[in-house]
C-alpha cells in the first residue's frame, strides 16, 4: 500500500521556478524607492526618430525607428508600423523573431498557468539547454541556476552544486540566485547550510523575500532568527504587499507556533493582501493546523495556486481535482517530493488508477531518487499491474534509503502485498499483521485500518481460508471508515467481500 | 503613432538665407535640406548643398548664432555654441591632419557676412548614397560581402578616431555615411569627446542620441573611469552597428526586450548593479537566438564572439582582455578590424566559388 501523506509541518520555504517563470509572476520586483528617470532624452530621441522617418519611410528607417521606439518603452504606439514591417519582405530574419518576441513576452504567465500532464516535463531538454548557454555565457549567473535546476530536476544533484556556486559567485547578492541555491540545500536536506547563506548575505537586510525564506528556514530547524526585529520593521515600511507577503506568512507562521495567535492572525492577514501562491499554502496549512481557518483567503486566487488547490480537494474527498492539482504542483516545483508522493498515494491507493500512481512516482523520483516513500508507492503501483520484478527491486531500494518511521508500516504492508502476488500468502499475511502492528505503536490508527484493509483485499484475491478472520480484525477499524481517503478503499473491500460471499 | 515633432518654419535667421550666396572659397549655396523637423535646445544649424568650382557638390553645415540670441540666457548660449563649433572644427582638422580615411573630412569652411551678421560654417564631402539605412533600404537582398566591407570600415572609423583619443559617442546608422567609391565613413564629431581637450558634452553620462545608449547609461551608471565609460559606449555602439547591419536590429532594443518589463529601464527601481544578472541572462539568451540566423555556423560563431565581445552589458567585462596587454586598451578595435578584414575576404572567395 502507498505510504500515507501527511502535512505535520510546512514553511514559506522560497519557491524554486524557472527565471521566466519567476519574473512573470513579479517575484524579482526590487521594493526601492523609485529611481529619479527623467523620459526626455528618450522622448527627444524618439521624436527625433520620427521625424526623420517621416522623411523617408524606407525599411531600414523604420526598423531603426522601432528600435528607438522599444528603448523608449513606446513600442505599442507603433503598432500600424509593425504590421508594415511584418509584411515587408525585406525585413531581415532576426527582425522577425524580435517581433514575434515582443508578443511572447504578454503570454508568458498564460502559458505558465497551464498544465497539461507530466509529458509536459523534458528536464534532460533543459540541461542540453541550459548546458549550452552557459558555455556561450559562462557570465551568466542566472543561466547557472537554471542549470542547477534542470540538474537538480533530473537528480544529478553534485553537478547541480558544482552549477550553483558558479551562479553564487557570479551574483552573491542576487534575490533569484539566493533564494534558488537556499531552495538547493533545503533539498539536499543542508538547512544549517541555507540558514547560512542566507543569513550572511548583506541582501537578508534589505530584501524582504530574502528575509522572508531567512526567518523560514530558521523556524524550520528551530533557531529564532537575528533578524526578526528588522523583519517587524519591514512589515511596517510601506513596501508594496506583494513583496511583503511571504514575510507575513513567515513571521505569522513562528507566532501561531509559540501560541500567539493574536499576533500571527495579523500578520498573515497582511500577507493574505498581494499574496502568492506559497503564502496562501502556508496560511491554508496554518488554518487548518494552527488557527482554527481564522484567517480567510476566500479571496485570494494568485497563480499557480497548486499545492493549496491540492490539499484543499484531498480534504474535500474530490481525489480526481487532487490528484490533478498534485500533478501540477509537481510540474511547477519538479524536484520536490511532496507533490508526487500526494499524487502517487491518491492515483494509486484513492483513485486505483495505477498506470497515473506509477507515472508520479517516476517523476518524482527523478529528482528524489532515494525517496523511500516514493520507491514504496511505486512497487505498490507495479504490483498492482503485475510488475512484480520491477516493485520488488523498487521495493529494495526502499528499504536500504533513509526510512522513517511512519514508513515502516506502509513498507511492510507492500512487501505483504509482494509475498501475495508471487503466491506465498502466509508470509504475506505476516508481513501485514507486522505492518498493523507497527501502526499501532506509532499510534497511526489510519495506517493500521489501511493495512488491515489490504489485508482482507488480498486474502479474498487469493482466495484464503483465513478470509474471515482478516475481515473481524477490519471491522475493529471501522470507526475509520470516515477518513477521507480510506473510504474508498473500505468501500472496495466490502464490496467484494459482497461479490464473494454473494 | 505618436509624435512630437515639430515642422520647421522659414525663418529670417541669417544662417538660414544662405541660399545662392557666393562663399569665399568659391562654393555656390543651393537649396536648403529640411531639417528633420525635431530640434532641441542647442542645436542651432542648418544644412544646404553646395556646388564647388569644379561642380563637385557637397554638404553645408551653418551654425545659427542668431537662433542663440533668443535663448533665456542668450550669452551662455552664444557661449555654448561657438564652444561646439569651435570643439568640432578643431577635431575635423586634428583627423583631417592624422588622414583619417574612415571619417568624413571637412573640405571647406569659413564665415560669410548675412544681412550684416556672421555665419559660421563647415562644408563636408557629400554622401551620395546617404546614410546606412537609405543605402540597406536601396538593396535588393543581403549582400554578405558589403556587410563585411561595411562593418570592417565602421570599425576602422572608431579605430581612427579612437587612436587620436575621440570617442565618437553617437554612432548611430544616420551617422553612417555611404560613399559610392570609397565606401562607409563616420560622421557627426558634434558629441563626441576627447581625453585631452575640453567638450562641450563632457558632463552628460551620455552625450550621444539616448535612443542608442549602452546598458550602462540606460540604467544611469557612470564608470569613475572616465576612458572606459567614453570608449566603452563607442565600443557598444560599434557592436549595436554590427548587429543592425545583419539583422535591422540594435543591440539595446534587443537587449531590453528580452528583460522582463519589471527590469526595463523605465520601469527598474534598483541600480545597474542589481539589474546586472538580468542583464547578463537576456544578452545569453540573445546570442543563442543569433546563433540562429546565420544559415553558416562558422560565420556565426565568429559574428557571435565579436557581439559577446562588443555589446556584453557589463562594461566592466566587455571587449576583450587579452588585447589590453598587446594594444593597451581592452577597448582595442585593432583585432576587430583584422576579423572583419578576413571574413571579408572569405566571403568574397566563396562567392568567387559559386559564381
Amino acid at each position: 500500500m502507498s505510504g500515507s501523506v501527511y502535512e505535520s509541518q510546512r514553511h514559506v520555504y522560497p519557491r524554486w521556478r524557472s527565471f521566466r517563470a519567476t519574473t512573470s509572476l513579479g517575484e524579482l520586483d526590487l521594493p526601492a524607492s523609485e529611481r529619479d528617470f527623467d523620459p526626455v532624452p528618450f522622448d527627444e530621441s524618439l521624436a527625433r526618430g520620427i521625424a526623420d522617418w517621416q522623411g523617408d519611410q524606407s525599411l531600414w528607417h523604420s526598423l531603426d525607428l522601432l528600435g528607438t521606439a522599444t528603448i523608449a518603452g513606446r513600442v505599442q504606439e507603433f503598432a500600424a508600423l509593425v504590421a508594415k514591417v511584418r509584411l515587408d519582405p525585406g525585413t531581415p530574419k532576426g527582425f522577425m523573431e524580435f517581433l514575434s518576441s515582443l508578443d511572447d513576452s504578454e503570454r508568458t504567465l498564460d502559458s505558465l498557468c497551464q498544465c497539461d500532464g507530466l509529458s509536459e516535463l523534458d528536464a534532460g531538454r533543459e540541461v542540453r539547454n541550459s548546458r549550452h548557454r552557459v558555455a556561450l555565457s559562462p557570465r551568466d549567473a542566472v543561466e547557472w541556476v537554471e542549470l542547477a535546476r534542470a540538474f537538480t530536476i533530473t537528480g544529478q544533484n553534485e553537478k547541480a552544486r558544482r552549477a550553483i556556486a558558479a551562479a553564487l559567485q557570479l551574483a552573491p547578492e542576487n534575490r533569484f540566485v539566493l533564494r534558488s541555491a537556499a531552495r538547493f540545500f533545503l533539498h539536499r536536506g543542508e538547512k544549517d547550510r541555507a540558514l547560512s547563506l542566507l543569513g550572511t548575505s548583506p541582501t537578508v537586510r534589505v530584501d524582504p523575500w530574502v528575509l522572508a525564506s531567512e526567518i523560514a528556514i530558521a523556524d524550520s530547524i528551530g533557531k529564532s532568527s537575528k533578524f526578526v526585529k528588522i523583519a517587524r520593521r519591514t512589515m511596517d515600511a510601506g513596501i508594496r504587499p506583494s513583496d511583503l507577503t511571504e514575510l507575513g506568512a513567515a513571521l505569522g507562521t513562528q507566532e501561531a507556533e509559540n501560541g500567539n495567535h493574536r499576533l500571527a492572525r495579523k500578520l498573515l492577514r497582511q500577507s493574505v493582501t498581494g499574496a502568492n501562491e506559497n503564502s496562501i499554502a502556508q496560511i491554508r496549512w496554518l488554518n487548518r493546523n494552527h488557527l482554527d481557518d481564522w484567517v480567510d483567503t476566500s479571496d485570494a486566487n494568485p497563480p499557480l495556486l497548486h499545492e493549496a488547490n491540492a490539499w484543499a480537494s484531498f480534504y474535500k474527498r474530490d481525489f480526481e481535482t487532487a490528484k490533478n492539482e498534485a500533478v501540477c504542483w509537481l510540474l511547477d516545483q519538479p524536484f520536490a517530493s511532496a507533490p508526487a508522493q500526494l499524487g502517487s498515494f491518491v492515483a494509486s491507493d484513492v483513485l486505483f488508477d495505477f498506470r497515473a500512481g506509477i507515472q508520479i512516482a517516476s517523476a518524482g523520483l527523478r529528482a528524489n531518487p532515494d525517496d523511500s516513500c516514493l520507491l514504496n508507492n511505486l512497487a505498490y503501483s507495479l504490483l498492482e499491474v503485475g510488475r512484480l520484478e520491477e516493485a520488488e527491486a523498487a521495493l529494495i531500494r526502499a528499504r536500504s534509503g533513509q526510512e522513517r518511521p511512519q514508513l515502516y508500516p506502509a513498507l511492510k504492508a507492500t512487501e505483504g502485498l509482494l509475498a501475495f502476488r508471487r503466491g506465498d500468502p502466509s508470509e504475506g499475511r505476516i508481513l501485514y499483521l507486522q505492518a498493523i502492528e507497527e501502526a499501532r505503536k506509532l499510534g497511526q490508527r489510519a495506517l493500521a485500518a489501511q493495512a488491515a484493509c489490504h489485508l482482507v483485499y488480498e486474502e479474498l484475491l487469493a482466495n484464503t481460508v483465513d478470509v474471515q478472520e482478516s475481515s473481524t480484525r477490519m471491522k475493529e477499524f471501522e470507526d475509520q471508515k470516515d477518513v477521507a481517503e480510506l473510504a474508498r478503499f473500505f468501500e472496495r473491500v466490502l464490496g467484494l467481500l459482497k461479490e464473494r460471499q454473494g | 503613432m505618436a509624435t512630437t515633432a515639430t515642422v520647421s518654419t522659414i525663418s529670417d535667421a541669417p544662417a538660414e538665407q544662405l541660399q545662392g550666396t557666393k562663399l569665399d572659397d568659391g562654393w555656390v549655396v543651393q537649396e536648403q535640406i529640411p531639417k528633420t523637423g525635431f530640434q532641441t535646445g542647442g542645436c542651432f544649424s542648418c544644412s544646404y548643398r553646395v556646388v564647388g568650382k569644379d561642380g563637385k557638390s557637397a554638404f553645408l553645415k551653418a551654425m545659427d548664432y542668431s537662433a542663440a540670441l533668443k535663448e533665456p540666457d542668450p550669452a551662455k548660449a552664444l557661449n555654448d555654441l561657438t564652444n561646439a563649433f569651435l570643439f568640432e572644427r578643431g577635431l575635423l582638422e586634428e583627423c583631417a591632419g592624422r588622414k583619417m580615411s574612415r571619417v568624413v573630412r571637412a573640405i571647406g569652411g569659413g564665415t560669410t557676412t548675412i544681412a550684416g551678421s556672421i555665419v559660421q560654417y563647415l562644408v563636408f564631402e557629400e554622401a551620395k548614397d546617404g546614410d546606412l539605412r537609405k543605402h540597406l533600404s536601396s538593396k535588393a537582398q543581403f549582400d554578405l560581402v558589403w556587410t563585411l566591407t561595411c562593418a570592417h570600415n565602421i570599425c576602422v572609423g572608431v579605430r581612427q578616431l579612437n587612436g587620436a583619443s575621440i570617442a565618437h559617442q553617437d554612432l548611430k546608422p544616420s551617422n553612417v555615411l555611404c560613399f559610392p567609391e570609397e565606401g562607409e565613413k563616420l560622421a557627426d564629431l558634434g558629441r563626441a569627446w576627447h581625453k585631452s581637450r575640453y567638450s562641450p558634452h563632457d558632463s552628460k553620462l551620455f552625450a550621444g542620441d539616448w535612443g542608442y545608449a549602452p546598458p550602462e547609461c540606460l540604467y544611469g551608471y557612470a564608470s569613475p573611469d572616465e576612458t572606459d565609460r567614453r570608449f566603452g559606449a563607442d565600443f557598444y555602439l560599434v557592436g549595436s552597428l554590427i548587429l543592425f547591419l545583419f539583422s535591422g536590429l540594435r543591440a539595446s532594443p534587443m537587449l531590453i526586450s528580452a528583460l522582463a518589463p519589471d527590469h526595463r529601464p523605465r520601469k527598474f527601481v534598483g541600480t545597474y548593479q542589481e539589474v546586472l544578472p538580468y542583464l547578463q541572462h537576456a544578452f545569453s539568451e540573445n546570442l543563442s537566438k543569433i546563433r540562429g540566423w546565420f544559415p553558416d555556423p562558422a560565420l556565426g560563431g565568429e559574428i557571435i564572439e565579436i557581439i559577446q565581445q562588443m555589446c556584453d552589458p557589463d562594461l566592466s567585462t566587455r571587449g576583450d582582455r587579452s588585447y589590453k596587454s598587446k594594444y593597451g586598451s581592452r577597448f582595442s578595435l585593432e583585432r576587430f578590424v583584422s576579423r572583419f578584414d578576413r571574413l571579408r575576404m572569405a566571403a568574397i572567395l566563396g562567392r568567387i566559388r559559386h559564381s
